[in-house]
């Protein structure tokens, strides 16, 4: 009664914390970094419904969310502030997000390091005008703050920064440039810098006595790197067996799966859940001739699956047959196995799917963890009723 | 001067001498001709300059060897020209060195190498006006030490000279001259009716500025159709049969790559015997390109799957990693080509010629027909002759010799690291699009440091640039920006700047930050559109990335 899960991105995460809360055997497997990595840092359930989302979460994704720690859920949406420009509500946040629901009507400064990642006079502009902000009248402005160090990291990517900030001499020296700043503000945003290691947020909160925080990043941020050493101290704790070992067949055998390692056989599973990603992670790939002999979708791992998009399995034997312009540009994030709403994979009965690598559904955090658990809890019913 | 073509309809007199419909390098350069001879000019644009095949070429100002066996002197005034165009704007103007590989087939590919050398031996003759270098024969050997990449055994080959150029520069040079010579320039400006007397003759335009909704008249003396593929469609707003400027639109695609993947252009053969090439062209690699009669619409040109995996397997055939290149886009124009019933694309002329209406019963209206972007200026100044002679004007023609904005003043890109301390390829870059003009967006860098900002990471563009191209080049869109700079153009298909720049362009143009997010949703997705079907495996993953990033800000829900 094994059961292995494939993928430590939030689905698989999710999933296999809901397996050990069961008391089953957990095996997990996973290869590089995928599209939790480069998470914004906003966490929603359906990105259709976020303007003014109040889900509850279930005690199960609670506890989850709890586990990793660095993750703030309350039971009102907050409302974060986006590097696209935007400010808008989201059902949770990582911790470093400055939460602006509690800002309404006050001064908020945009911390303008000269930074190239972070147009503060253009993007405080942009909030300044956002629905929120005059709803609320509240004002956001950029202000001058000396706070880096040499003219190189002006240009250094974000994760590289907040990795600076991780140094204590980094955190001192920009909480002095901040304090330095004559008329203080009510809160300070700033970009995705604020530490991977050390909560810099709270600390700089702490020292200047008012709410300090980022904006949500552009893929590729801090909070992806959060999300992973978050991961990884839970999976230290926790009783799931971590592999990093990339799979790259799931073979049927007998009334179980053999997973094949690129190198050896993994082992022998009963049920396996696959949470690989979709085709921003790779875990849905695409076949390599440019349509010359038909380039079909494929997983990253060879599985008895079955690929579709929008429910129509032939519409993705070659990317010359989709229609980009009908069926919208969020069509690749559509292609996905096809599998029942327990996340039993159509015809191959033991395998589960959760996450991106479901086909045709939304694309947010909570909802990639709420399918992990469904898919573990499915797997796990299957291997009772086994 | 005649005076009955210096009244409107109601007897007026017409504000100006040259109105000129299409902002096309055609349009642009008459533009700046007549311009330059002091008449007084303005152009009307109906999407933005070198939204048409202008800039959406190969990109090369060649000096038209296939006309060698043919018509010699077609070739002798390319290169002339292409020499004149070479002095004007040397810094718009990039040497492509070609490989002509003949493949290895027994006495027959050795006739074929002679012929071949003998053949090029004729087109030295010629390469000197416009600063080519000779060809050389190559041995097998060297084929191999210089493109590796190459695969077949080759009975040997050629190497020969060839300029590149980015034709969207070249527009906004001629536009910008034209301006600062007192052309008026209405771009994003529709003509919606060639306004005639109730004798035939044309006096000016109608038009719709498509960014306000409101529309104007403006009244001159000659007007001339340079649209191009839409030189029939422009006719028939004068009443016209759309036959009196007929075309055969001939659609040509071209696929870019991200990197340069050779130190030379390339020629394969196509399935069908068509000459295809693989260009090292700017900071990446272009495939090109097709010829097929287009029925579709003019504003909306897109290439297919098909036509990617057309060129594709041309290529592969000599140089096979190009499958392993990633390829991150493509663009598609149509070629004005002079109409014939019958021939093949690839046999129809390159020719131009001027089609004076006068014959039917529009005196007054002229249109350009034909033409290629490497003979533009030639072409543009046989048009502004015909004008000058109409107008009674004398002036000497300066378009050969006036040199372009920017072209005038050599600028040293290391000087603009020292001084604005940029990355040494954002300077290259920089100086390469604005020549001596690089300094005018150095000097806004130094007043205003945190313009220094690279918005486009791939490219590179500063937000100096931008707002440059904004308040000086007539850019009122993340679209135009694009066409002037490349911003967005990259790996990441403008996933990273174009909602900044968005932002930069709403800001200068007093839009709000709202319309400035629409106007880079419009680009990202025009890009898309653009680039789905060079999707290879690793660009339909960046593309899903790029997608999911606007799809967590819920754009693509308001925007599919």
């Amino acid at each position: 009664m094994k059961l292995a899960i494939v993928g430590a991105g939030m689905a698989g995460v999710a999933a296999a914390h809901a397996a050990v809360a069961q008391g089953a055997q957990v095996s997990l497997f996973h290869g590089p970094a995928g599209a939790s990595a480069l998470f914004s840092g906003a966490l929603d359930f359906d990105p259709e419904a976020r303007s003014g989302e109040t889900v509850a979460l279930t005690p199960e994704l609670a506890a989850f969310v709890g586990a990793l720690g660095h993750f703030r859920v309350g039971s009102a949406p907050c409302v974060i502030a986006t590097a696209q420009g935007n400010v808008r509500r989201a059902r949770g946040r990582d911790a470093a997000l400055l939460d602006l629901a509690a800002l309404g009507g006050k001064r908020v400064a945009l911390a303008d390091l000269g930074r190239d990642d972070w147009d503060a006079t253009l993007l405080a502009k942009s909030y300044a005008a956002s629905t929120w902000a005059a709803d609320t009248r509240t004002r956001f402005e950029a202000v001058p703050v000396a706070g880096l160090k040499s003219g190189s990291e002006r240009r250094i990517a974000p994760f590289d920064l907040a990795a600076l900030h991780d140094q204590p001499e980094r955190v001192d020296f920009l909480a002095t440039a901040l304090a330095s700043v004559r008329a203080q503000p009510d809160a300070w945003l700033l970009g995705p810098w604020l530490g991977i290691e050390r909560e810099v947020a709270a600390e700089l909160a702490q020292r200047l006595a008012v709410p300090v925080g980022e904006a949500a990043s552009q893929p590729g941020g801090a909070a992806g790197a959060r999300f992973e050493l978050n991961r990884d101290r839970w999976f230290a704790k926790s009783q799931v067996l971590v592999r990093r070992e990339r799979v790259a067949r799931v073979e049927a055998r007998g009334a179980g799966f053999v997973l094949q390692g690129e190198r050896e056989p993994l082992g022998e599973f009963s049920a396996v859940v696959l949470a690989i990603g979709g085709v921003a992670s790779g875990g849905v790939a695409l076949g390599s001739h440019h349509g010359v002999n038909g380039a079909a979708f494929h997983l990253s791992l060879a599985a008895p699956v079955v690929i579709e998009l929008d429910a129509q399995i032939a519409d993705v034997s070659s990317l010359a047959t989709i229609d980009f312009a009908a069926r919208g540009v969020g069509v690749l994030e559509r292609v996905g196995v096809r599998a029942e709403a327990s996340g039993a994979a159509y015809g191959a009965p033991g395998l589960f799917v959760a996450g991106d690598t479901l086909s045709a559904r939304p694309r947010s955090a909570l909802s990639a963890a709420s399918s992990g658990a469904v898919a573990a809890h499915s797997a796990l019913a299957y291997l009772r009723a086994a | 001067m005649p005076a009955e073509i210096d009244r409107d309809d109601k007897g007026r007199p017409l504000e100006l001498d040259v109105i000129v419909i299409g902002g096309g390098v055609n349009g642009l350069g008459v533009a700046r001709d007549a311009a330059l001879r002091g008449l007084k000019v303005a152009v009307f644009e109906r999407n933005d300059l070198a939204f048409g095949a202008s800039g959406n070429s190969s990109g090369m100002i060649h000096g038209g060897p296939r006309y060698l066996t043919n018509d010699p002197s077609v070739t002798h005034s390319s290169c002339l020209d292409s020499g004149h165009i070479q002095r004007i704007a040397p810094h718009l103007l990039f040497r492509i060195p070609f490989l002509m590989p003949i493949a290895a087939g027994g006495l027959r590919a050795k006739i074929e190498l002679t012929a071949v050398d003998a053949f090029f031996d004729l087109y030295d003759q010629y390469q000197p006006l416009k600063s080519g270098k000779p060809h050389v024969r190559l041995s097998e050997d060297e084929i191999r030490s210089l493109e590796p990449g190459l695969s077949g055994g080759f009975a040997g080959g050629v190497s020969f000279d060839e300029w590149g150029i980015d034709g969207s520069r070249l527009c906004v040079a001629n536009a910008v001259d034209a301006r600062e010579h007192g052309a008026e320039l209405y771009v994003h400006c529709t003509v919606t009716e060639i306004l005639r007397r109730s004798d035939g003759r044309v006096f000016g335009v109608r038009y719709l500025d498509r960014s306000s909704g409101e529309s104007g008249t403006r009244t001159a003396r000659l007007v001339v159709n340079a649209t191009g593929a839409w030189a029939p469609i422009t006719a028939s707003l004068g009443g016209l049969a759309p036959a009196a400027a007929r075309i055969r639109p001939g659609k040509g695609i071209h696929v870019f790559l991200d990197r340069r993947l050779t130190n030379y252009a390339i020629i394969a053969y196509a399935i069908d015997g068509r000459q295809v090439f693989l260009l090292p062209w700017q900071n990446m690699s272009v495939l090109g390109t097709t010829d097929d009669d287009y029925y579709g619409d003019l504003d909306d040109v897109l290439a297919t799957t098909d036509e990617v995996s057309y060129l594709f397997q041309a290529i592969a055939h000599v140089f096979p990693e190009i499958h392993s290149a990633r390829a991150i886009g493509t663009w598609g124009g149509v070629r004005p080509t002079l109409h014939a019933w019958g021939p093949n694309e690839d046999a129809l002329s390159r020719e131009h010629e001027v089609v004076d209406h006068a014959a039917h019963g529009a005196d007054g209206l002229y249109s350009m027909i034909g033409g290629k972007l490497a003979s533009y200026r030639l072409f543009s100044q046989e048009m502004t002759d015909v004008l000058a002679a109409r107008l009674g004007n004398r002036e000497k023609p300066r378009s050969h010799v006036a040199p372009l904005p920017g072209g005038d003043e050599q600028v040293d890109p290391m000087d603009l690291v020292v001084k604005g301390g940029m990355e040494a390829v954002t300077a290259t870059r920089l100086e390469y699009r604005h020549g001596g003009r690089s300094l005018r967006v150095l000097e806004r860098m130094l007043r205003e440091p945190r313009e220094a900002a690279v918005v486009c990471p791939c490219e590179p563009v500063t937000e100096a640039e931008i707002r440059y191209v904004v308040q000086e080049e007539l850019a009122t869109s993340v679209e135009d920006v694009s066409r002037r700079t490349r911003l967005g153009l990259g790996a990441c298909a403008g996933m990273r700047c174009a909602l900044r720049c968005g932002r930069i362009v709403a800001d200068l143009t007093g839009k709000s930050p709202e319309k400035g997010q629409k106007m880079a949703l419009e680009f990202l997705l025009h890009t898309q559109r653009r680039r789905a079907p060079a999707l290879g495996p690793e660009q339909a993953r960046q593309e899903a990335l790029a997608l999911a990033a606007l799809g967590a800000e819920g754009f693509d829900r308001e925007h599919a």
